[in-house]
């Protein structure tokens, strides 16, 4: 640790002034989602240096957290470095309110880039450029209740690894007294963000196509997607809803599909003999990256884009990036970060935590990445509700949300 | 001294414009006054016009450009955005979603506020703790009071069904009902905002002198005639008010839709401001957002307008 504040000071020796340079930092990182975590590393590194000062504010959720960025970019007051989730940075990137990293990360040779994973960078990455750092990195895991299944015959030692399996274990999860569900396999979630991410995937299709110049979510793969849905719903293995956890936790729905970062609260909370596995594959594997990314945004001179870069490296060490993952459930963003003794012992203590690095590193996705991803987010989301809830034909749906997408893709390349 | 004024000024009446004649004493007390008046008006005006007209007038000026919000450059598209309003699925669906709720919402708020101010509006001890209790919601933030009702409505853990199944009814999906969600919103809003009203009904109530009660009674009127001809006529102006205020404030419902169904289940929420909103901050198209801003705001002034001829004319205020 001392190391890297030595080597903090070096790298800013250029900038040495009386008075401490201060940047200030957004994140969206809730109370059990590593807000004291993140705060704590963040002081930390007040206290190692004497150059820079760093401000933490918690900005809202993520997308509170974005509108006020949006905000700040038209007032012309954004602040230093931002935490966008995952589909949310793209819009800044579009403005040219974010710093490119290439060069700082080119003119700083200590920085070991090699260590980071990959896939996570893939996140960052916006047509061969990098605009951000991954830090709170997460990926969606089926979490099951093992006395449910055992009491429906099922071993609780071989959960389900495919979408027809997940459709056998969630039938047989099913109870129905009356007219009423009162069991259910699986939740489908109505507003299904990154989920459709994961479904679309795993049955071989894409958002976008490869060339990025049209949305294809409404090909034969989503309608696959939607069919299978469909199917959990007429065999009682599912219900369409939107707060799953409650009914997860009180017993009456046997597996839900969540992110890893809930794995220290899940675990906490259940008072069942509570599991986690990876996502089902069908045509292939497929894992949606999720979470959120830090940005140095384009405010500042050199010195102040430097006190960020000094920063993002402080919070991506190998201990920082491990003891934020051991907090949380989200990935350390470094590969050295798991032979850490931190991670080593949650690994070992709970060996789930483990899941989510395994399924990233074989078949970890980035999001989409256009500007205005909320609106296609929403498109697609009334197209899963108008499919779930009001029996539309899947293709036209999905051909509606897909029209939207477009459009707005062809409003956004007018220049 | 105002009518020695007046008579001296119809011997020899001064041209209008003498009154800014600041060589006359009078006059030049008279334009100090107004001078300090305007100085007292300033920084009201100041703040309403730098945060209520200028981004009003900005929203009128956005509206005819094809503003995306984050990017700064933008080009005048002339009457663009609203061709495409008017062609526009989404919208109008969302206009209907809207005239439902205002139209189910404002008649049983008023009638509600009106029943509960006239059973409120007598002395009997204790009388201000209902008052108050009908009058609490009001008072609650709706963002906090929708988080905790879309909790009520719950297809399985929730109160409503709870109490559904109590009377031996079967669940409802409220929220993920495309049938049931914008009922379910009507529900909280009328429960939110009721006692709102009930307060100005209560101050009209209270205000009829208790003589024309007595005169009724005494010409043999029951409880029904002097409801249908005494309280009920002389409401007219606080009804007239509560109408307008309901439907300006109806027509802009926003923060229970925001907050407990996002516009769905399949867009059954999905009202005119919410609807703007998606335009403005999540496909960012900002000159369009601003098209529906203007059209709703034209639409109000129509409304508004009508209503006072229409409703108005027959509103008396005299006793």
């Amino acid at each position: 640790m001392r190391s890297i504040a030595l080597a903090v000071t070096l790298a800013l020796a250029f900038v040495a002034t009386a008075q401490p340079l201060q940047i200030e930092v957004w994140h969206s990182l809730g109370e059990n989602f590593g807000a004291p975590e993140f705060e704590a590393i963040a002081n930390r590194f007040n206290e190692v240096q004497d150059e820079i000062r760093v401000e933490v504010v918690f900005a809202g959720g993520y997308v509170p957290a974005m509108q006020r960025a949006q905000a700040a970019l038209a007032a012309g007051n954004l602040p230093n470095v931002v935490m966008f989730e995952q589909t949310r940075g793209a819009g800044f990137v579009d403005a040219d309110a974010i710093l490119a990293l290439n060069p700082l990360i080119e003119a700083d040779p200590e920085f070991d880039f090699g260590d980071l994973f990959a896939r996570l960078l893939l996140t960052c990455d916006y047509g061969g450029v990098l605009y951000c750092m991954p830090y709170n990195n997460s990926t969606p895991l089926l979490y099951y209740n093992a006395d449910l299944f055992r009491d429906a015959g099922l071993d609780p030692d071989a959960p389900p690894s495919t979408w027809d399996e997940l459709h056998a274990a969630a039938s047989a999860l099913a109870v129905r007294d009356g007219s009423q569900l009162t069991r259910w396999g699986i939740g489908l979630a109505t507003s299904p963000g990154w989920l459709m991410d994961a479904f679309l995937g795993q049955a071989g299709g894409r958002f976008l196509n490869d060339d990025g110049d049209a949305f294809v979510f409404d090909g034969p793969e989503g309608v696959a997607v939607a069919e299978y849905w469909l199917r959990l719903l007429a065999d009682d293995a599912a219900v369409a809803g939107s707060n799953q956890t409650e009914d997860f936790f009180a017993g009456r729905q046997a597996m839900i599909l969540a992110s890893t970062a809930n794995l220290t609260n899940y675990f906490a909370t259940a008072d069942f003999d509570l599991r986690a596995t990876a996502l089902p594959c069908h045509v292939e594997c497929y894992a949606p990256i999720g979470g959120g990314n830090f940005y140095i945004m384009d405010v500042g001179d050199d010195a102040l884009h430097a006190a960020s870069w000094a920063f993002m490296k402080w919070i991506l060490s190998t201990e920082n990036g491990a003891e934020f993952g051991a907090a949380t459930g989200y990935m350390a963003p470094r590969q050295s970060s798991l032979e850490h003794p931190i991670l080593v012992e949650t690994f070992a203590a709970r060996p789930e935590a483990r899941i989510t690095y395994e399924q990233m590193a074989s078949h970890g996705y980035p999001r989409t990445l256009v500007p205005f991803w909320n609106e296609v987010h929403n498109a697609y989301g009334a197209a899963t509700e108008e499919i779930l809830l009001a029996g539309i034909d899947p293709a036209m749906a999905l051909g509606d949300a897909a029209e939207e997408a477009n459009r707005l893709l062809r409003v956004y390349a007018r220049d | 001294m105002r009518a020695t004024e007046r008579s001296t000024a119809n011997e020899r009446r001064p041209p209008r414009w003498a009154a800014l004649d600041l060589r006359r004493p009078a006059a030049r007390r008279r334009a100090r006054a107004s001078l300090t008046a305007y100085a007292l008006l300033l920084p009201a005006f100041a703040i309403l016009f730098t945060f209520q007209f200028l981004p009003a007038f900005e929203v009128v000026r956005l509206s005819l450009t094809d503003r995306l919000l984050l990017r700064p450059d933008a080009n005048f598209i002339g009457l663009a955005n609203f061709e495409r309003l008017w062609g526009d699925r989404r919208f109008w669906n969302s206009v209907w979603n809207t005239v439902y709720f205002v139209g189910v919402s404002v008649p049983i708020q008023t009638a509600l506020a009106l029943v509960f101010a006239i059973a409120l509006a007598r002395a009997v001890k204790g009388i201000e703790v209902l008052r108050t209790i009908l009058f609490l919601p009001v008072v609650a933030s709706l963002v906090g009071v929708s988080v905790v009702w879309q909790w009520m409505y719950h297809p399985s853990v929730g109160l409503f069904n709870h109490l559904l199944g109590l009377v031996g009814l079967d669940p409802i999906r409220w929220l993920l009902d495309p049938t049931w969600a914008m009922p379910a919103i009507i529900l909280l809003v009328v429960w939110n905002g009721t006692g709102y009203y009930m307060v100005i009904y209560l101050a009209g109530v209270l205000d009829i002198p208790s003589e024309y009660y007595e005169a009724a009674r005494i010409d043999g009127a029951n409880r029904l005639h002097l409801f249908r001809h005494v309280t009920w006529p002389l409401l007219a102006p606080v009804t007239f008010l509560i109408f307008i205020l309901q439907m300006i404030n109806s027509f802009q419902v926003f923060t229970s839709v925001y907050v407990m169904t996002g516009g769905g289940p399949v867009r059954s929420t999905e009202v005119v401001v919410f609807y703007l909103y998606q335009r403005a901050f999540d496909s960012l198209e900002f000159g369009y957002a601003s098209a529906i801003s203007v059209a709703l705001f034209a639409f109000l002034i129509v409304l508004t307008l009508f209503q006072q001829r229409f409703f108005g004319s027959r509103v008396s205020y005299d006793r």
